[in-house]
């Protein structure tokens, strides 16, 4: 009996405590580092990123080079005991779509600070992809990795405005 | 009229407005969306355990009664090695048993075993494999045939019904379900259901109210009237009066006075007489 | 809101670039489609409970990405693509990423 309330308590106590754990730690997290992607995004506003593929005529566009920027952002285990849940009922997994915005995000910050770098102001054909990274077998840490990539231009014919 | 000139400075075509936040994510607070999940998850794992179990109470008949017997017969030898020798009181209980058995008309193959325990527990109680056990305890109550036979005649009709192997497959597929489904968690199931297969059955008022009626007609159909046999009853409810040791056999079979009350009507109904004479025990 | 995989419009002008707007969903299938899916995975075939999640999943995403889009005060988005990635098991996240637009007709 006492045998088996440790094993009941070890089955069941440390996983709730990781969760209760993961679930303030992982939003704390969260919170602070959405608070730094919009105020780094602010800050990068006179960058400008398009998704577009052909050089538009009416641009004075030089110096073109291939930017990248790629971020990669892990699950905490309040979200993998949500995504668990959601994966036995089905739906949105509202708690991974958060983790993929952050790290895309960060990416597109990351992108536009190494235009910025090398004194670019404009990038065009941006192109997002994500891939998941997976440390150890299953039930292992679960990443995802978001890359962010472009052609940067420096443009000549008028400042890059912020609206 | 002179229209005003004004200067139109054409917005720049290539422009970085600002998206809103809160598009593709933060739809849902995150414990409102766990909490959604697990209700559903808990309802989920509530009907398959309880699906489970009602499958195998509706099954359990279904199944061979000589596999319940193929199943108890090492339990069965281990207690009848335990047992005090044969005493007089255990070849008399399943000489009575068998002449019971007899008047119930049981299915081809379908044996009755009685033992008889010298303890001063007030319990009987039928199980797997046709067996039945009387303790001394409840054994000492009793001052007429009449009530023996009752009482054997209502642990035979619970035998007959088949809920020994209704209740023990109910608990062990849930219990088995809870494993599989649960996994580790399934422990807490095991130590619920744990030793419910040999031991005490629970079983349901209608499984105990049926086995009174079943009893009953074996007993009017044996001595002619059911003088005595309610004896058992209030011999029990004697008993429970005992606050310091109440017999065991109300835990199992709760409502006795409601019990009384229903095995009446239900006589009434049927014809059966309450006058006779009580046979004694010899 | 025109939403188009090419760079220019028929008779359409654009007269403002607005940025990259995007619009994603993560979706999880559930067991009883993992059963059916697992007995389809005897005899091959179409999954066709996952495509269906799949489209269903797809077209959250653009409606998203059209809401930021919206809310730019664009009129469409072109060069739109499509990125899917799986997070783990069962689970995929689809992407809908374009440039948002304002785009009129063209005199031509």
């Amino acid at each position: 009996m006492t045998e088996q309330t440790a094993a009941l308590l070890f089955n069941f106590g440390v996983p709730a405590v990781l969760i209760v754990a993961g679930f303030f730690a992982g939003s704390w997290n969260e919170r602070r580092h959405f608070r730094r992607i919009v105020k780094r995004e602010e800050e990068l506003r006179a960058i400008l990123a398009f998704a577009i593929r052909r050089m538009p005529s009416d641009l004075a566009l030089s110096a073109p080079h291939l930017v990248t920027g790629s971020a990669v952002i892990s699950v905490d285990y309040f979200k993998r005991f949500a995504a668990g849940l959601r994966g036995i009922v089905g739906g949105r997994i509202g708690s991974y779509e958060s983790l993929f915005e952050r790290a895309r995000r960060e990416a597109m910050i990351r992108m536009k600070q190494t235009a910025q770098g090398a004194g670019s102001n404009i990038v065009l054909n941006v192109k997002l992809d994500t891939t998941r990274i997976y440390a150890g077998s299953r039930g292992g840490i679960v990443s995802v990795e978001a890359i962010a990539y472009g052609t940067a231009y420096l443009r000549h014919d008028e400042p890059a405005e912020i609206h | 009229m002179v229209l005003p000139i004004c200067v139109m400075t054409s917005p720049p075509k290539f422009t970085n407005p600002k998206v809103p936040e809160g598009i593709s994510s933060g739809h849902d607070h995150p414990l409102v969306d766990v909490a959604k999940s697990s209700a559903i998850v808990i309802a989920l794992v509530a009907a398959l355990i309880g699906g489970s179990f009602f499958a195998a109470r509706f099954a359990a008949p279904y199944l061979p009664f000589s596999w319940e017997q193929a199943l108890t017969r090492q339990v069965a030898q281990r207690t009848i090695a335990s047992e005090a020798a044969d005493t007089a009181v255990g070849t008399y209980l399943q000489a009575l048993a068998n002449r019971i058995a007899a008047a119930m008309d049981l299915p081809d193959g379908m044996t009755i075993t009685v033992h008889f325990l010298e303890d001063d527990t007030v319990n009987a109680f039928a199980t797997l494999g046709g067996h039945i056990f009387v303790f001394d305890g409840l054994w000492q109550l009793l001052d007429s045939e009449n009530a023996v036979a009752m009482l054997l005649g209502h642990e035979i009709a619970h035998i007959k019904n088949r809920d020994p192997i209704r209740s023990a497959s109910g608990a062990l597929l849930a219990t088995l379900t809870a494993g599989a489904v649960l996994g580790d968690a399934g422990i807490l199931a095991n130590l619920a259901g744990a030793g419910s297969l040999v031991t005490v059955m629970h079983f349901s008022r209608a499984q105990e109210a049926q086995a009174d009626i079943d009893a009953s007609a074996a007993v009017v159909g044996l001595y002619g009237h059911l003088n005595g046999a309610t004896d058992l009853f209030s011999a029990l409810q004697t008993a429970a009066a005992d606050t310091i040791r109440p017999p065991a056999f109300l835990a199992s079979h709760p409502n006795l006075s409601e019990r009384i009350a229903e095995l009446e009507r239900r006589a009434v109904a049927a014809g059966w007489t309450f006058a006779g004479e009580k046979t004694p025990l010899p | 809101m025109i939403v188009s995989n090419m760079e220019e419009l028929p008779g359409q002008r654009v007269v403002r670039h607005l940025g990259v707007v995007q619009g994603s969903t993560v979706q999880a299938k559930n067991v009883f489609r993992d059963i059916g899916a697992s007995l389809k995975n005897l005899i091959g075939g179409e999954l066709r409970a996952y495509t269906d999640l799949m489209n269903s999943a797809r077209e959250e995403a653009i409606a998203r990405m059209k809401q930021e889009a919206e809310a730019l005060g664009a009129n469409a988005i072109l060069n739109v693509r499509f990125a899917t990635s799986t997070i783990t098991q069962g689970a995929a996240e689809l992407l809908a990423y374009g440039t948002a637009v304002i785009v009129e007709e063209s005199p031509e």
